[in-house]
């Protein structure tokens, strides 16, 4: 088991460093340099040459890249935001927050919805319950996480006024009692949350409807059934189980679908998480920043894929590591 | 055509699927010539009307006419993702028909090569690239696809590593045809369920990556401006210009779930269990 | 029969052949090699019929997907009308191919399914230049196997098993092949329509002066069709001799066995016939 944890994770070095490499290159050779981005057209050319010598961008590139590796390595430094002077980990520090509160929130979120829905529609198959819910979450499932959340936003926080439109708390958040704090939270990560969880809510719904029905129809259910096996019994425990195993496999995938989601869905809500910081990063050409986020993001991918492997391997001990890789 | 038509009927989500689409292609091809409105004649006395008579889909803030804007986006947003799917299925054909025939090392290479960029957290990288300034449509093409031909590649090379030891194949071996003829006219054509599936449901993922880039103002930039961009300029005042992203959405989803239906209806008639005739 | 045969050209000489199979374990290393084929020798003549009987799991498929270029011997040579096929080089084995063809036991995966009758067949005709149009020799082909011409337009899923079988046969045929390996060419379960098969493949024997390599488990079946047979076990041939020789005075246990066990089902389905 040890042994597999520890393969898995040595083949996902090439990704990262690959992906580092990658985003390094991007980023520099990319048109439009700092040092001449911010400046009137009509200053000097040494001044030009004095900001990019300020942020290091005067030298070779391969220089510049085995200088930030290795300030990265050895002194966990990300270098310091070309805007405010900043250390970059330090603006990724408290952008984390607000991305993992999302994440997770819209992951259980769509998990519940997901199963629940998905058994519900199963189980009455084929029945108006079940093609209404059906449709509903086909609409889901097609609909673009933005589009969602400028609907959400319009309707209840603008015309409604029911809900927050933008950041992750309010300006007098410090001033509420735990409690108060958080309702704010949670009054605040509500739209964030179902936009961003409503659409994998239908991902799941497909996996669990189609798994639960045809597990159903399967010999050993009957045969549970036969045994006077209690429906609900039989629901949870033999049918749900069976088909949550297509959906942690998919946990590899999800990852990335929900860091790519909470990018759209900050920049709508305005929540100062990682995808917002990256994406101003983009817009503003803050190199530091744009590696940092990133570098962080492949992190995020790989250990996200490898804590799939890992419950994938406990749940079903018939899938070994190598079938799952040859498959 | 009487063919097309009778194999759209085998399925009614194939069938609502290509009804769908073909209304959209209709829409944005045709409907330029029948439009008196032109998608980027700026008419500042028009801005931000509602939709009425003369402008079914409103004006935005330019007073262009959106109804002409979105036949344009929905040239712009097809072609894009078509273009980048084709490039896409021809990337991950060439490179799994290489892994399987070739095998060994060159094999192991290029499954790691999939491997590494099935990692990537597609839309960040994606956004990456094309926000640091290659935002032209052809580079938008061309990155879309880099980093969407893996898993065709994968799933063409599984299928032919099954096909190929197919005794079928065998016989077609022992015949003593050529290694080319055997695997583009006895091996391909039994691969091309799987490749059409999937390239057809890549479509609609394509469309959903390309349109939030564009929302986010990196991806398509002005004048041209795919349904996503067009998105954006009625982001800020969902309700006060409500025509602008509503329509633009709905453009994008049918466009989505009418990829999606054909897909599954696809699916569907190629899965061996559909007993239906050929 | 056999009189006037022994002056004729040796066509597919197998010597010493060894197959060996490696079963590749990653953790722990330990790879176990499987001798599926311990060193073989046999030849077949111009126009005879060699069966090599045993039970499922003794190699005699190995030795078959040997001669047909695609599983390769680890030691041994098998040479084709004087040529070691396994010599020839990519290009020389594409061309000798066509004169030795398979009617492989799973016919109805031999078929390509996306494929209909004439296009399986004219796949093959291609192989060879041909006077006649190819809708005229697939006709032809058809006939020679007992098969109506309109049978033609059909894709192999609309077909019965006995039809699939009887075009893998025609495609065979196609390529004017001087040797034909038939892997378990009648099934055990259907006498009725496996004696009209056994008159089938005797006649194109005599008109399209054929050579045949069986490969079969059932003994009963096997004596209707071939001239010398070869009893193999574990990977090697016990005993082999002429048909009739072999099969009344069996000096192996192991085909006193097989003729036991062929006799019974014999019986059971004459009894009925």
């Amino acid at each position: 088991m040890i042994s597999i944890i520890l393969k898995r994770a040595l083949d996902s070095v090439p990704t990262i460093i690959i992906g580092i490499t990658l985003t390094f290159l991007i980023v520099h050779l990319a048109p439009g340099d700092p040092g001449i981005r911010f400046l009137d057209p009509s200053q000097s050319t040494e001044i030009q040459q004095i900001i990019q010598k300020r942020f290091g961008l005067n030298e070779p590139l391969h220089i510049q890249y085995w200088n930030w590796v290795k300030r990265v390595l050895f002194h966990f430094d990300f270098g310091n935001s070309f805007y405010n002077g900043k250390p970059s980990s330090e603006a990724l520090r408290s952008a984390l927050l607000p991305t993992i509160l999302l994440a997770g929130c819209a992951l259980v979120f769509a998990l519940i919805t997901g199963i629940l829905l998905g058994i519900l529609a199963a189980t009455r198959s084929n029945t108006f319950t079940d093609r209404t819910i059906t449709i509903i979450m086909m609409l889901f499932f097609s609909t673009p996480a933005f589009w969602l959340g400028i609907m959400f936003l319009g309707v209840f926080s603008i015309q409604l006024g029911w809900l927050p439109s933008s950041h992750l708390t309010s300006l007098y958040h410090d001033q509420l009692n735990t409690i108060g704090r958080f309702t704010d939270y949670i009054q605040h990560l509500f739209l964030p949350v179902l936009t961003l969880g409503l659409p994998l809510a239908a991902t799941f719904f497909r996996y669990i409807r189609s798994g639960v029905i045809e597990a159903l129809r399967s010999d050993y259910i009957l045969g549970a059934r036969a045994r006077g096996i209690s429906h609900n019994k039989i629901l949870f425990r033999y049918c749900l189980k069976n088909s949550l195993l297509p959906i942690i496999s998919l946990l590899g995938v999800i990852i990335p679908a929900l860091l790519s989601g909470a990018v759209i869905v900050e920049v709508i809500f305005s929540l100062p998480g990682m995808g917002r910081t990256m994406v101003s990063a983009v817009f503003g050409r803050d190199y530091p920043i744009i590696l940092a986020a990133s570098t962080l993001a492949f992190f995020a991918v790989v250990a996200g894929n490898l804590i799939a492997d890992i419950t994938y391997s406990i749940i079903d001990p018939r899938i070994r590591y190598q079938t799952r890789k040859n498959s | 055509m009487k063919r097309i038509v009778n194999f759209i009927c085998l399925d009614k989500s194939l069938y609502a699927g290509s009804i769908l689409i073909g209304i959209i292609i209709l829409f944005s091809l045709i409907g330029p010539f029948l439009s008196p409105y032109n998608y980027r004649s700026q008419n500042l006395s028009e801005a931000l009307q509602s939709p009425s008579i003369s402008h079914p889909l409103g004006t935005d803030y330019y007073g262009r006419d959106v109804l002409a804007r979105m036949m344009h986006g929905g040239q712009i947003t097809l072609g894009i993702a078509l273009l980048a799917t084709t490039i896409a299925v021809l990337i991950g054909m060439t490179i799994g028909l290489i892994s399987a025939f070739v095998g060994g090392w060159l094999d192991r290479i290029l499954m790691r090569l999939v491997d590494i960029m099935l990692g990537f957290p597609k839309l960040f990288v994606i956004l990456l690239v094309i926000g640091m300034g290659y935002s032209s449509i052809g580079l938008i093409i061309l990155f879309l696809a880099i980093f969407s031909w893996m898993e065709i590649a994968r799933i063409i090379r599984s299928e032919v590593l099954v096909i190929k030891e197919q005794l079928y194949i065998k016989s077609a071996e022992a015949i003593g045809l050529r290694r080319r003829r055997i695997i583009f006219i006895h091996i391909l054509p039994n691969v091309m369920g799987t490749i059409i599936v999937s390239s057809v449901l890549l479509i609609s993922t394509l469309i959903l990556i390309e349109s939030s880039i564009s929302f986010l103002g990196l991806g398509v930039q002005p004048p041209n401006a795919s349904w996503g961009t067009i998105l954006t300029e009625g982001r800020f005042d969902p309700i006060g210009t409500w025509w602008i992203s509503v329509f633009s959405g709905i453009f994008i989803i049918a466009a989505i779930i009418g990829f999606n239906l054909i897909g599954d209806g696809l699916r569907n008639i190629l899965d061996p269990k559909f007993t239906g005739n050929s | 029969m056999q009189a006037g045969t022994t002056a004729a050209k040796t066509l597919l000489e197998v010597q010493d052949l060894r197959i060996v199979y490696k079963q590749k374990t990653t953790f722990p290393a330990a790879d176990q090699t499987v001798y599926a084929v311990n060193g073989v020798s046999f030849s077949i003549r111009q126009g005879e019929s060699f069966a090599i009987v045993g039970r499922s799991g003794c190699g005699k498929t190995s030795i078959a997907m040997s001669a047909l270029g695609f599983v390769k011997p680890s030691a041994g040579a098998i040479s084709f009308m004087g040529k070691n096929i396994w010599q020839l080089g990519r290009k020389n084995l594409r061309r000798l191919r066509p004169l030795i063809q398979p009617v492989f036991q799973d016919y109805g995966n031999s078929l390509n399914p996306r494929m209909t009758v004439n296009k399986i067949i004219i796949e093959a005709l291609r192989a060879q230049p041909n006077d006649q149009t190819h809708t005229d020799a697939v006709k032809q082909l058809l006939d020679s196997v007992g098969l109506d011409s309109e049978i033609r337009l059909r894709f192999p899923h609309q077909l019965s098993g006995g039809q699939k079988q009887r075009i893998n046969i025609a495609r065979a045929l196609a390529l004017n092949p001087k040797l034909l390996i038939l892997d378990e060419p009648v099934s055990s379960q259907d006498l009725s329509a496996g004696v009209q098969l056994i008159e089938l493949l005797n006649r194109l024997k005599q008109t399209y002066e054929l050579s045949y390599l069986l490969i079969s488990h059932n003994l009963s079946i096997v004596r209707l069709l071939s001239d010398r047979i070869a009893i193999m076990k574990n990977g090697v041939f016990t005993e082999q001799g002429p048909a009739e020789t072999l099969l009344q005075h069996p000096s192996d246990n192991h085909t006193k066995e097989l003729i036991d066990a062929s006799n019974l089902t014999n019986l059971s389905k004459t009894g009925q016939v």
